[in-house]
């Protein structure tokens, strides 16, 4: 009688851990919203990265076909890189973005997407590689959010340089990102 | 003892990260998904002609108008899914092009990209093309030829070999161990 119980007992367990069919739901995956969100406001700015973005390389005839090769234009799907993050802990996330384009720089360049008003403001401009090397192929490379803060606003380490923060002359309540110097990363300010 | 409690300060102090910084990854489209996406529009096949133009709506040179043409956007207009289709055989690329101007009020159309490794390199195939409203994507248990099959709102598909790879007419018709999706149970539109 016991045995029969605990023989049911495991019955059950095993049922319940069994998904039912073994197919598996997936979710289809798309760029974040609060991405292309602060993509869409770097293009209608009149930044010169946000210029350089939009400008249309293929000329006339837009998109090219198979005998002219790829587009020149930016392609979001190969040419971007994101990261997402609330640097100053007010619940509204900032946004990391780099364009893999060609400049002749040492790094892509990007900027520090801050939401002001009900619209977006670029409150940095920074470069990085967005990619570190390990062994044979490359892996997605990382920004350092540094212990230190200005009003609140965290530091940050990319390739081209360690940022504080400074109140924007121009935009009452937003930030603009400085550079720092060499040693000074980890003091607040 | 002193000393044991003085190693173990001297561990703790060395695996906690300097004053607490923290390393945020830089996230992008996964490359295959990239590759897979230009791979499509090099094709003749219907989608890729849509979603030609490639650029964000700007207004072009040399046009008199001055009208800003909408184009296709993967930021915005394109969902994606890698999938392990079959063990040992690369990840097929699910793409859905989740644009209005093709798709209008009605489910959106994807391809399943393939990639096949020939004698002459790797090279992708359109191995299926199907509907789906973009929120998500079955893989169910059940297999044709070691591939999995799937559900989306179009229907369920299995799988077969490949006779041709559509739009992209080869000679030889479609390379060795290209697949091609079998439509088991379609849903009409309007479901």
């Amino acid at each position: 009688m016991r045995c029969s119980a605990v023989a049911l007992l495991a019955t059950f367990t095993l049922i319940a851990a069994t998904p039912a069919g073994a197919s598996d739901r997936l979710r289809w995956q798309v760029v974040p919203p609060l991405v292309v969100e602060a993509l869409e406001a770097l293009r209608n700015s009149d930044e010169s990265l946000g210029e350089a973005i939009t400008r249309n390389l293929d000329g006339p005839v837009t998109g090219r076909d198979t005998e002219a090769g790829r587009s020149l234009n930016f392609d979001p799907s190969s040419q971007l890189s994101w990261a997402v993050t609330d640097l100053n802990g007010d619940g509204r996330a900032e946004v990391f973005l780099l364009f893999f384009i060609p400049t002749g720089t040492a790094a892509p360049p990007g900027v520090v997407m801050q939401r002001h008003g009900d619209g977006w403001r670029v409150a940095c401009e920074i470069a990085d590689p967005g990619l570190i090397s390990r062994g044979s192929h490359a892996v997605p490379g990382l920004i350092q959010l540094l212990p230190a803060r200005t009003q609140g606003w965290r530091h940050f380490r990319v390739f081209s340089g360690s940022y504080g923060w400074y109140p924007a002359p121009d935009a009452p309540g937003a930030m603009n990102c400085a550079p720092l110097p060499l040693g000074t990363e980890m003091r607040r300010r | 003892m002193i000393r044991l409690a003085r190693i173990s300060v001297c561990i703790v102090a060395m695996t906690i990260q300097p004053a607490s910084a923290q390393r945020l990854p830089w996230f992008g489209v996964d490359p295959l998904v990239a590759d897979a996406l230009g791979a499509l529009r090099e094709t003749d096949h219907w989608i890729a002609t849509a979603i030609k133009p490639f650029h964000p709506p700007t207004v072009i040179e040399g046009r008199d108008d001055g009208a800003a043409i909408p184009s296709f956007d993967p930021t915005q207009h394109l969902r994606y899914r890698l999938v392990d289709m079959r063990p040992g055989t690369p990840r097929a690329v699910f793409l859905l092009l989740a644009w209005h101007s093709i798709s209008g009020n009605g489910p959106s159309p994807g391809v399943i990209m393939q990639q096949v490794v020939t004698a002459a390199g790797r090279r992708w195939h359109i191995a299926c093309e199907f509907r789906d409203y973009g929120l998500s994507l079955t893989l169910l248990d059940r297999r044709s030829h070691g591939w999995r099959h799937f559900r989306v709102a179009s229907g369920e598909y299995g799988w077969r070999p490949a006779t041709f790879t559509p739009d992209a007419p080869l000679p030889g018709g479609a390379p060795e161990g290209a697949m091609e999706c079998v439509p088991l149970v379609l849903t009409e539109f309007p479901p």
